[in-house]
């Protein structure tokens, strides 16, 4: 048991200094690059000029966004995936990302001067929506092919609504094409602050949810035996996918894979549990999206591509893959 | 002075949507008691075992627990008191018989508890020597054989020291040898003063271990007796039950068997 616990414990440091290193990555490189102690120069001294406006104000609040969505993405790719018991399960394949996108066009159009705060409600209440109608349609998640046939249909619709009002509108057209293909172009200070309501939330979900989701991988009647409630666990691990899926939305659009990736890439690194498996998620989740964001910033500088392209680029093979290796 | 039962029920009624499975059926066991359940297929015999354990909500009567009634007992103090195991629990978990037994205790440890504490280890290793899975302790609940996996599960039923424990159909997937050496078991058990309820399909190995066999037909009690005394009564009451035949036959210990008469011509 020392073993195993000693080997988790160094799989962990390993994905948080990965995250670490990708986080000073991030702000290493992009239009112009900082070696390590300029980086670290610009973070301390206000006085550094340029260097400070473009590492403290630009790269800085930008890095901590996309390490966010990572996180929210990967950790409600790993509760759906263990709610559902479908590997593959994702808020983008269960068409949540697009509730929580449709939600913030709807605002959008119908109140074209809202500020960032009440986009990111109008998302986050899209999110936990489209996990309810999803938990309606699916009727409790018994089965893992009704849950992901529903997901692809609402996820279909919501896709082509968003599609409708933004063609049909000239102020979402300006959003349209950062929004649909994911990125963080632009994000500032006001997303990073979105840490705030996340870092609190994340915890009490997975301290919440970790130990009685083990519990219901027994199978619901002997959950039952235990005290649990199935039915109303499942519900929570659900809404609270949707409100974290509605936090990355916000921020960065629809990026894809990320959520469906970092759940399985985790399971390998940090072993079995929901515990183990939740936090490795936001680690590697986190880790996939600095990269991305950074490779994207960096491969047609000074022009970027949006870092949704890219992870959809790498997570498709791993789609495949998965798919395919299920089925043999 | 009579003793209060560990569960005791009262014009029970079991159904789903605009069918009774289960019709006003009147139970008490005790402490110590070794029950079967019997009957045809559809006689209502899970329903009702999953009706007594609190896994599935009662449609009409009283149901109590050491005589506290049942509403009045949270989820978790019930999980505490009853321990059912259902008919093929997985064994596709990735966990070992260590810590899927530790997983039994869930009902005693608070939500944010990561590690094991004392108590958790000691009651843990009890439960896993109480069923003599000791070697198996390190082993993937995965790689064991069913006979063995079977015995997993009971320590992971009994590790949270519960008063009765529902078994259904626990024999039905093990070859004869798993099949006495899990009775006995149950038996010993009970002399420890666990109350132990079990569907099974073999009535010849009910009446051979059991104190008291139950008879349930179209969701009804049609028999409940005593088998210590002699089980002729049991079996003029089952051969009704199972519309079949059945003969007792003398055994090595003296003791009579019990098998369906399966050529005979009347039936």
């Amino acid at each position: 048991m020392q073993i195993v616990k000693s080997t988790v414990v160094r799989s962990f440091l390993l994905l948080v200094l990965m995250a670490l290193l990708a986080f000073l990555f991030s702000l290493q490189f992009g239009t112009s690059y900082f070696g390590p102690i300029e980086v670290i120069n610009g973070l301390i001294f206000s006085d550094s000029g340029i260097d400070r406006t473009i590492i403290w104000e630009i790269r800085f609040p930008r890095s901590l966004s996309a390490a966010l969505v990572g996180a929210g993405l990967g950790l409600a790719g790993a509760m759906l995936q263990v709610t559902t018991r479908n590997p593959l399960a994702d808020p983008a394949i269960l068409g949540i990302s697009a509730l929580a996108g449709l939600a913030l066009a709807l605002v959008v159009v119908i109140f074209p001067l809202a500020n960032s705060y009440v986009r990111g409600m109008a998302c986050i209440a899209g999110g936990v929506a489209g996990g309810g109608l999803i938990l309606i349609l699916s009727r409790g998640f018994v089965s893992p092919l009704r849950i992901t046939i529903v997901g692809v249909a609402v996820g279909a619709f919501a896709s082509a609504c968003i599609i409708g009002l933004i063609t049909g509108s000239r102020v979402v057209l300006d959003l349209a094409l950062g929004f649909l293909a994911g990125g963080l172009y632009g994000s500032g200070w006001e997303d990073a602050f979105w840490w705030i309501v996340f870092l609190p939330l994340m915890c009490i979900g997975i301290i919440s949810l970790a130990n009685r989701l083990d519990n219901l991988a027994l199978g619901d009647e002997i959950a039952i035996n235990l005290g649990e409630n199935p039915d109303r666990t499942r519900a929570a691990a659900v809404l609270f996918s949707g409100l974290m899926t509605g936090i990355a939305v916000s921020i960065s659009g629809l990026v894809s894979f990320v959520g469906l990736a970092s759940p399985h890439i985790a399971r390998a690194i940090v072993g079995r549990g929901s515990l183990n498996l939740f936090t490795g998620s936001i680690l590697v989740g986190s880790i996939i999206m600095l990269v991305a964001d950074t490779v994207a910033r960096v491969v047609i500088s000074p022009s970027e591509l949006p870092a949704g392209i890219l992870t959809a680029f790498v997570g498709a093979p791993i789609l495949i893959y998965l798919v395919r290796s299920k089925l043999s | 002075m009579k003793t209060i039962p560990v569960i005791a029920c009262n014009n029970l009624i079991l159904g789903y949507k605009d069918k009774v499975v289960i019709d006003s059926v009147d139970l008490e066991v005790s402490s110590g008691e070794f029950v079967a359940l019997l009957g045809p297929n559809a006689s209502g015999k899970s329903t009702l075992l999953r009706g007594l354990s609190g896994i599935r909500a009662i449609d009409a009567g009283e149901l109590s627990f050491s005589g506290q009634e049942s509403s009045l007992i949270t989820p978790r103090e019930l999980a505490k008191r009853v321990a059912f195991l259902p008919q093929s629990p997985p064994t596709d978990l990735d966990l070992t018989v260590r810590e899927l037994v530790s997983r039994g205790r869930s009902p005693y440890l608070s939500r944010f508890t990561v590690t094991d504490s004392e108590t958790t280890k000691y009651e843990v290793d009890r439960a896993i020597k109480s069923v003599g899975v000791e070697s198996l302790a390190e082993r993937p609940l995965g790689s064991l054989s069913g006979g063995e996996a079977q015995r997993a599960w009971i320590a992971f039923a009994l590790v949270k020291k519960p008063q009765i424990l529902m078994l259904d159909e626990p024999t039905s997937h093990l070859d004869i040898m798993y099949q006495r050496d899990l009775m006995r078991l149950l038996r010993e058990l009970c002399g420890d003063g666990l109350a132990v309820i079990v569907v099974l399909h073999d009535i010849s190995l009910a009446l051979a271990h059991c104190d008291r066999v139950i008879g349930l037909d179209q969701g009804k009690i049609m028999f409940d007796g005593d088998v210590r005394n002699g089980i002729e009564p049991s079996l003029r009451a089952l051969s009704e039950i199972f519309k079949m035949n059945l003969v007792s036959l003398p055994s090595s210990a003296g003791t009579t068997l019990v098998a369906p008469d399966w050529n005979n011509p009347e039936d």
